[in-house]
């Protein structure tokens, strides 16, 4: 997938959570969801879950465990996607 | 190490869906998804569940600087459990966190340490303060002097230092919706 697309599509999916509104239209590959967003750490699992949903995969704890940012998100959705 | 978490009820209720499709299975283990299931109040249990592996995970990350996201890896033990308060322990990485919580009608409150001796020398604060900054409401609380402030090392964590011997502790501070929740070391 193309990054560019990913950057928007993620926008879209952490808009409703994120409290920085700067970091969020300056999101890019290195945004911290926690540190950068200020997403409250129980809105992350929201942000899991949304993402299943988009892309239709599952994602496992130990994948979870790395999402923290936008670049590992990409990563874990790009993989998940190869796999289909 | 200690470490502390507050959940604001109301703003919790806004900002999570905890009946939707996946959300108690990415959380919690089974047991613990069963504690809240069978609950009278399943929010309250949801936010108890939470705020504990909340508190443990912020000692687990002063000591480890380990900032992945495994709540998994936290297994809550309620071991009692009244209008007001609960208590148990978290077990992360076959260590045992004691825990305790206060419970108002707007706000979940949970503190935990790396010992029960520990745990019973702390003084928790919490509550919907309107104040601009954890440090002005320490010291609006009488216990940072007016001149004091408080320190953040290179990690950010939070220290406080004690005005008669000097010495610096950490100390835990948690905000969220209307909510402040402190933890105070030892002496405070």
């Amino acid at each position: 997938m193309e990054t560019s697309v990913f950057i928007e599509q993620i926008r879209e999916i952490v808009k409703p959570y994120a409290k920085n509104t700067e970091a969020l239209a300056n999101l890019n590959t290195s945004t911290d969801f926690i540190n950068d967003l200020k997403i409250n750490s129980a809105n992350l699992v929201d942000v899991v879950l949304d993402v299943e949903e988009k892309y239709d995969i599952v994602i496992q704890n130990e994948e979870m465990e790395k999402m923290l940012n936008v670049q590992a998100a990409l990563d874990i959705v790009t993989a998940k996607l190869k796999e289909k | 190490m200690i470490g502390n978490d507050i959940v604001d009820l109301q703003a919790a209720a806004a900002e999570s869906r905890i009946t939707r499709k996946g959300f108690l299975d990415k959380l919690f283990l089974p047991a613990e998804k069963k504690l809240v299931q069978d609950a009278g109040n399943p929010v309250l249990i949801t936010w108890l569940l939470w705020s504990c592996k909340e508190a443990v995970y912020k000692i687990v990350n002063r000591q480890t600087g380990d900032r992945r996201y495994t709540p998994h890896h936290y297994t809550v033990q309620v071991e009692g459990m009244n209008d007001e308060d609960a208590w148990g322990s978290v077990v992360h990485a076959n260590m045992a966190y004691p825990f305790r919580t206060c419970f108002t009608s707007q706000a979940v409150h949970t503190y935990a340490a790396s010992s029960i001796a520990l745990l019973k020398q702390l003084t928790p604060l919490a509550g919907c303060f309107q104040t601009p900054s954890f440090t002005a409401l320490l010291q609006q609380n009488g216990r940072l002097p007016l001149l004091e402030k408080l320190y953040k090392d290179p990690s950010g964590i939070p220290w406080i230092r004690d005005p008669h011997t000097g010495e610096m502790s950490p100390i835990s501070l948690s905000h969220h919706g209307n909510y402040t929740g402190i933890l105070l070391p030892p002496g405070f």
